[in-house]
């Protein structure tokens, strides 16, 4: 299913370099559209949002956006290495290694893709978890997650929900 | 290369399966990419060989993982070194995955 047609639009998007500002971190900073041709998506960023991303020659996973202090938002992809083979099941493989608790399951939107979603609580922190896995190259997992404070819950969640609406699969490379 | 890095065997499949899907991965064969080593702008990069993929790892990382012998120094190790920061549970799902290795070891009883 990932390997669908492309729209046209899309090609230039492929061409997208991320700016290759670097932090102290070490991580290289994106604007405006992050786009992973290894795992087949890209998403954009709204405007003034900065994301990080990997530095070469670390593996290109995905994007990682600070809210605010102890509040981020993750998007990344994955092969299934673990063999895992559902959403669900990484969702529960995740929140059992953090040790959550106050686990909600639902569903939510990766883009137009309907994916599986569980909210938790880890510590002092709200953690909302958004998964879609594909069946390609042994499955691909595409995951979204926030985490943040009880006090900026709501409004992270709009920022949350921004980031996914904007979720596009792409064709992985040949 | 774990021999030569003092490290064990099942941590550095453990990484080689989840960044080229157990081997699955199309692209990173045709790459002969083992370990998902992107270049500038994130794609990823391409080797004449495994060997010569193999060998430039163990240049960038080699040093992170020496003598390393558990999968939670392993991850934490490479992480400082800006591996998966995307992924703020990268510790726990390289140890799934390395759990898999063992179990697939075990189910096809190699030493």
């Amino acid at each position: 299913m990932i390997r669908h047609a492309v729209l046209p639009v899309f090609l230039g998007l492929v061409s997208v370099i991320p700016a290759a500002a670097q932090t102290q971190s070490g991580t290289v900073l994106v604007h405006g559209t992050y786009t992973n041709a290894e795992y087949g998506f890209y998403i954009r960023l709204p405007s003034g949002v900065a994301g990080e991303m990997d530095a070469p020659p670390a593996p290109n996973h995905g994007i990682r956006i600070e809210l605010g202090p102890g509040r981020t938002v993750e998007i990344g992809g994955e092969f299934d290495a673990a063999l895992l083979g559902s959403s669900r099941a990484y969702i529960d493989a995740e929140l059992y290694a953090e040790h959550a608790t106050n686990v909600r399951y639902g569903h939510s939107g990766l883009g137009k893709y309907s994916a599986e979603e569980a909210r938790a609580v880890v510590g002092n922190e709200n953690e909302t978890l958004v998964v879609l896995r594909r069946d390609v190259s042994g499955g691909v997992f595409y995951r979204a997650y926030l985490i943040t404070d009880f006090a900026h819950l709501e409004r992270d969640e709009k920022t949350f929900q921004v980031l996914l609406s904007t979720f596009h699969e792409q064709n992985l490379p040949p | 290369m774990a021999q030569r890095l003092g490290t064990n065997e099942d941590l550095i499949l453990a990484l080689s399966a989840f960044e080229d899907s157990w081997g699955q991965d199309a692209h990173n064969k045709k790459l002969h990419n083992i370990f998902g080593i992107t270049q500038a702008g994130g794609n990823n990069l391409s080797f004449t060989s495994y060997q010569a993929c193999c060998d430039y790892w163990e240049r960038h990382y080699g040093n992170a993982v020496r003598n390393v012998q558990n999968i939670k120094t392993f991850a934490a190790n490479l992480r400082k070194l800006g591996y998966n920061s995307a992924n703020s549970n990268y510790d726990a799902t390289l140890n799934l995955v390395y759990q898999a290795v063992i179990r697939y070891k075990k189910s096809c009883a190699v030493k």
